[in-house]
């Protein structure tokens, strides 16, 4: 069965409710796994609105969902999954909180992925945009993410969607990849890393990263090292500095590798997969930045203090 | 027994070896019925050490079958050694070292587990990979684990019967921490084992 993905554009909350409630309903009645993830400020009126079917539904707020897009990914995937044979039906609004541009485009991006990885699983999703409060450039990009534009009225197909891959691609051009000069460097030339992974660990614990988090890293930039082993082109080295807050770490080839746009997002259904490997590090690190050109392949991993 | 000892130790350097091994497994001692306590074992061994220990040229090995006598018993015969024996390690570079292990049946990995060092992992799993034995593997003394390296985990696993698991003991907290964000659904035939304790392992040879 067909996903169907819709944003929902709206300028009250009364507005959210009366669409949101009936379609709710519906779900209940269907026998859906119904969940509601919404900012903590629509939460109670929606459960006063819904009475006693509220009981029937899970709750979750976005403040907490939303924090990571390739961990809210996976942890929509697992709704879905524990399900089974039950279809899930969605009520999910995003947040987006005081982001930098490139947190929305990677919120954006998670939007799309949407119709990727739950394409077959039946699921249905209503996706509200609160048109008063967000950024026009947001409702812009829900335009371009979501099959489907929900109004007061109904739904219809909506003819400004952009299929995922080309919206990865857009993404991806977006991708600013300066680094500074100050950036230490590292050659890599084998798959023996214990020195590299030495090295970049006590580079993040400097940078005042907690041990928990500095492991996690070392863990994802071994696996993207080792993957530059494996398959890039000599030299392969890494770069790692800070800027303010962010301690970043980029793992470079000088192979081409022409990475789908959509690669390491949706996740895998077990580690002996193909991708599970970027998948992984996307899930350890607070982003994963690919840029693949003729002058190299390069792999930046971003960790926040 | 303890006269006999120190007249081989005599006559073997009068007879101008350099060295003198001994080597004798006591666990008869312990099993015999109607023994009362073990002071008098302890006793014997201090006399064995003193014995041996004057020369740094006689050196002496007893073995000690660990279900011959209960735990605090092993403790204090351990404490009448200087050294304890253990099987030599099935591999050791220096960054990783692997040890069979017998109760329970497995390996303990130590040290770091990267790509470089994936086929002789895979080696010695597959040498204690065996049709009616639960393998465990004690990663207690684990530093790091590459994400190739739980891959392979699985990747062994799914070849054992379909109703057994490889048991992961006392599993570092990092490494526990980058299973549970992948979901140990994704690593399937994998199984938590035994919880980690903060005092390391023990006992006699484990």
């Amino acid at each position: 069965m067909r996903l169907e993905h819709r944003a929902f554009i709206y300028g009250e909350l009364q507005q959210l409710l009366d669409t949101a409630v009936p379609w709710l309903r519906e779900g209940l009645e269907q026998d859906d796994e119904v969940v509601v993830v919404i900012r903590e400020s629509g939460m109670s009126p929606l459960r006063d609105e819904l009475g006693a079917d509220a009981k029937q539904i899970r709750f979750a707020a976005s403040e907490d969902f939303y924090e990571h897009p390739v961990r809210t990914l996976r942890d929509y995937h697992a709704i879905v999954q524990n399900a089974l044979p039950r279809t899930v039906r969605a009520l999910a609004e995003p947040v987006w909180r005081d982001q930098d541009s490139r947190q929305t485009r990677e919120w954006a991006r998670y939007e799309s992925l949407i119709n990727v990885a739950f394409r077959d699983s039946g699921a249905s999703a209503l996706c509200p945009y609160d048109e008063t409060a967000l950024p026009h450039e947001i409702i812009e990009q829900a335009r371009r993410t979501h099959p489907m534009i929900a109004h007061d009225s109904g739904t219809r197909a909506n003819g400004a969607y952009v299929q995922p891959v080309e919206f990865g691609h857009a993404c991806d051009s977006m991708i600013r990849f300066e680094r500074p000069r100050h950036a230490e460097y590292r050659t890599i030339e084998s798959d023996d890393l214990h020195d590299l992974r030495f090295f970049v660990g006590q580079r993040a614990l400097g940078h005042g990263l907690g041990a928990t988090v500095a492991r996690t890293l070392v863990t994802a930039v071994n696996e993207v090292a080792t993957n530059a082993v494996r398959h890039g082109t000599p030299p392969m080295g890494l770069w790692l500095w800070s800027d303010d807050d962010e301690f970043v770490c980029e793992i470079g080839d000088n192979g081409f590798w022409r990475p789908d746009p959509l690669a390491g997002f949706v996740p895998p259904e077990s580690a002996l997969q193909r991708g599970f490997g970027l998948w992984t590090v996307r899930l350890l690190v607070d982003l994963v930045e690919l840029k693949a050109g003729w002058d190299g392949t390069f792999v930046r991993l971003h960790v926040r203090r | 027994m303890l006269r006999t000892l120190e007249r081989e130790v005599d006559e073997a350097f009068d007879q101008g070896f350099r060295a003198v091994r001994l080597t004798t497994d006591f666990s008869w001692v312990l099993g015999e019925p109607g023994r009362s306590d073990l002071s008098q074992m302890l006793g014997c061994e201090h006399q064995v050490g003193e014995a041996v220990s004057p020369s740094t040229m006689a050196m002496a090995i007893c073995q000690v079958d660990k279900h011959a006598c209960p735990q605090d018993e092993l403790v204090a015969l351990r404490n009448t050694h200087e050294v304890l024996v253990e099987v030599n390690p099935e591999f050791d570079d220096g960054i990783l070292r692997i040890v069979r292990t017998f109760e329970p049946h497995g390996l303990r990995v130590e040290g770091e587990l990267d790509a470089a060092r994936h086929a002789v992992f895979a080696e010695k799993l597959s040498q204690v990979t065996c049709e009616r034995r639960r393998i465990h593997l004690d990663f207690s003394r684990l530093g790091f684990i590459d994400l190739g390296g739980l891959n392979l985990l699985a990747h062994h696993a799914t070849g054992l019967r379909s109703d057994d698991a490889l048991v992961l003991d006392h599993l570092p907290p990092d490494v526990e921490n980058v299973i549970d964000m992948v979901g140990w659904h994704r690593l399937p035939g994998l199984a938590r084992g035994r919880e980690r304790t903060s005092s390391g392992t023990g006992g006699l040879g484990s």
